[in-house]
């Protein structure tokens, strides 16, 4: 038997469910000196804006216990720069291409959904919706239903690429948050995007991040990205594209097991390169040694008494 | 450079430590045995070296500098500066090293006889040690090092004896009562060099470069940016540039020339 790893997300198939973050692989071009990028589920890009943005000054980045922080504010060369420079190479990888969009509006995101509805090579978007809203004076969309239901809406109809909404765990019930999504029509969902914190240096009572607060992602933070998932996947119909702190087969299989049909690699990159590699191997591994032939017969397999 | 291509000996390696000797205090030089590495770094260049064994706590890798390079081996010199540092600096002999590089871009090498200063602070003269090992006529270049006691001075072999080497320290514990920026603003009084290369903490870096820029002299500093990835894929060790925005230090520095970074 050879287990069979490719995964339906809405209307795509992934050859395994394995993708690389968006924030953590650049544009792919420094990941592929590392790893065929072909190896991969899909590769979602950085956060792409309409216009070029700077990001924010250093220290952008703080190691903490088990995970790290950061503050890059969104740096890229906007919209038209991906499609004039980024996309053509990428096009050539033999991998899925999802492209996280930002916007300050409701009608930035529907903008940029339009133009990419018109770039070849893109497999999907994927809406960040964690970005602050300027109209809301600075509040992130991602962090009320009727924020997250706009954009998804508004991307939605300017598209006919699938939408996947990737949602902030920044929230006092994310089970709200992908109901408001699929409402408004998503095909897919991802989570979770980063936890909002902060530290301090007590010698000097500076902020460590010159934004003063950053986004917590790795290892630390994978027991509330596993518990998301699971109450996510029992409530909703789409397909749960998993992520934080995974850089191992038995990480990936905690978020299938909890309902996820794909996982997204971030941090994980960082320490190392081609762990993804090594987690499609071991998730073989794992379906070998569990007679499992589809990886979808094990989404959301967990044994409990609820 | 070609787009998605390894740059040369570029990889993820398992090296053994080979030696590990104290060259100040809380500083120690580590040989590594990495052929590839030794064979392909290019001075300036660092690696990123894993520091926890399960690559989860510390999760991040540390960036350091190659130090020197021979055959089959290369040095390290590690100055311990919290727990990751702490944990490379007692790996023993025959322990692995897990890590990634040869990474960034090094120095530009001066023409065959080009004089040449070189200026460290502390832990920074390690980079600047490799690139003199790597010179056609070591003994005709300047290397100015501070740090900011005696017990600090990293004494590297291959340093000390040398005909154009100078010292200060902060507390007049040994050479010049004052900074390496010092020494070398003397030295482009008397005798000033075609190139200037530097590596040590921030405020050196700053004064060194006010200093050349000021005399059109070419400056070359690498810079010392915090990283998460090291590999270019994260964008979270941004360097201000002088024309706006900011670069990666891990990809299009370390190394830059002085000019083209926005000093505070
Ligand atoms: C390109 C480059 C080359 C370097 N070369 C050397 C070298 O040859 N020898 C040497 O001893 N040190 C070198 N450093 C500094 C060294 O990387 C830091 O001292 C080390 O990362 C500190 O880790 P820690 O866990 O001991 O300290 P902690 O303070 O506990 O580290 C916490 C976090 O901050 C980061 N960090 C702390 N200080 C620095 C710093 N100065 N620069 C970048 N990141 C930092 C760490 O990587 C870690 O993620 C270099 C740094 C860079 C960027
Ligand atoms: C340095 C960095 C940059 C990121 N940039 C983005 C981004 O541009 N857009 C986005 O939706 N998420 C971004 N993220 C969030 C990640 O995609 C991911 O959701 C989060 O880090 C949790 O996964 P992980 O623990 O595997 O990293 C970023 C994360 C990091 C660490
Ligand atoms: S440290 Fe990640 S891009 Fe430089």
């Amino acid at each position: 038997m050879t287990p069979d790893l490719s995964v339906r997300l809405g209307p795509l198939t992934l050859r395994n469910p394995v993708m690389v973050a968006s924030g953590c692989c650049g544009f792919g071009q420094e990941l592929a000196e590392w790893m065929p990028l072909s190896a991969l589920g899909a590769i979602v890009v950085k956060g792409t804006t309409l216009r070029p943005r700077r990001g924010n000054p250093p220290p952008r980045v703080w190691e903490t216990p088990a995970g790290m922080l950061n503050a890059i504010g969104l740096q890229n060369d906007g919209v038209q720069d991906l499609i004039e420079h980024k996309l053509p190479w990428l096009r050539e990888q033999d991998v899925p291409i999802i492209v996280n969009i930002a916007g300050e509006t409701v009608g930035e995101f529907a903008e940029l959904a339009r133009v990419l509805d018109r770039a070849p090579g893109v497999a999907a978007l994927e809406l960040n919706v964690s970005c602050p809203n300027v109209r809301a004076g600075g509040m992130q969309f991602g962090v009320c239903t009727t924020g997250v239901a706009e954009v998804t809406s508004a991307a939605r109809e300017a598209t006919r690429l699938p939408i996947i909404t990737k949602l902030s765990p920044n929230v006092t019930d994310i089970v709200e948050m992908a109901r408001a999504a699929v409402d408004a029509g998503a095909d897919a969902l991802s989570l979770i995007n980063t936890l909002l914190g902060m530290a301090i240096d007590p010698e000097t009572r500076r902020p460590r991040l010159a934004n003063i607060t950053g986004g917590l992602s790795g290892p630390a933070v994978r027991p509330v990205a596993v518990r998301m998932v699971w109450q996510v996947a029992r409530a909703v119909r789409v397909p749960i594209i998993g992520l934080g702190g995974i850089s191992r087969a038995e990480h990936a299989l905690e978020f299938i097991i909890a309902g996820a049909s794909a996982v997204c690699i971030g941090t994980g990159l960082f320490a190392d390169p081609r762990c993804p590699i090594a987690v499609v191997d071991g998730l073989r591994d794992y379906m070998e040694r569990h007679g499992i032939e589809r990886l979808g017969d094990l989404r959301g397999a967990l044994e409990a008494a609820v | 450079m070609s787009e998605g291509a390894p740059r040369p000996g570029q990889d993820h390696y398992v090296a053994q430590v080979r030696t590990n000797i104290g060259v100040a205090d809380g500083h120690r030089l580590l040989t590594l045995i990495c052929p590839e590495v030794a064979q392909t770094a290019v001075p300036g260049q660092f690696l990123q070296i894993r520091v926890s064994v399960s690559g989860q706590d510390p999760l991040l890798r540390r960036p350091i500098c190659v130090a020197a390079a021979r055959e089959d081996e290369v040095d390290i010199v590690v100055r311990v500066a919290g727990r990751g540092t702490d944990l490379l600096a007692r790996e023993t002999p025959g322990a692995f090293v897990d890590l990634l590089g040869p990474l960034g871009r090094g120095f530009t090498r001066p023409g065959r006889h080009e004089p040449v200063a070189l200026v460290g602070g502390g832990v920074g003269v390690a980079p600047l040690h490799f690139l003199l090992t790597s010179l056609a006529d070591p003994s005709r270049v300047r290397v100015l090092l501070g740090a900011r006691t005696r017990a600090l001075l990293p004494r590297q072999p291959g340093l000390s004896g040398l005909e154009g080497l100078r010292i200060a320290t902060d507390d007049g514990s040994e050479g010049h009562h004052g900074t390496a920026a010092d020494l070398l603003a003397g030295v482009l009084e008397t005798d000033p060099p075609h190139r200037v290369y530097a590596c040590g903490p921030q405020p050196m870096l700053a004064a060194v470069a006010r200093l050349c820029i000021q005399r059109r002299i070419v400056c070359e500093v690498s810079l010392e940016e915090r990283m998460a990835c090291g590999i270019g894929v994260c964008m979270g060790c941004a360097v201000p540039m002088a024309g706006g925005g900011y670069t990666r230090a891990c990809r299009e520095g370390p190394v830059y020339d002085a000019r083209a970074v926005k000093w505070e």
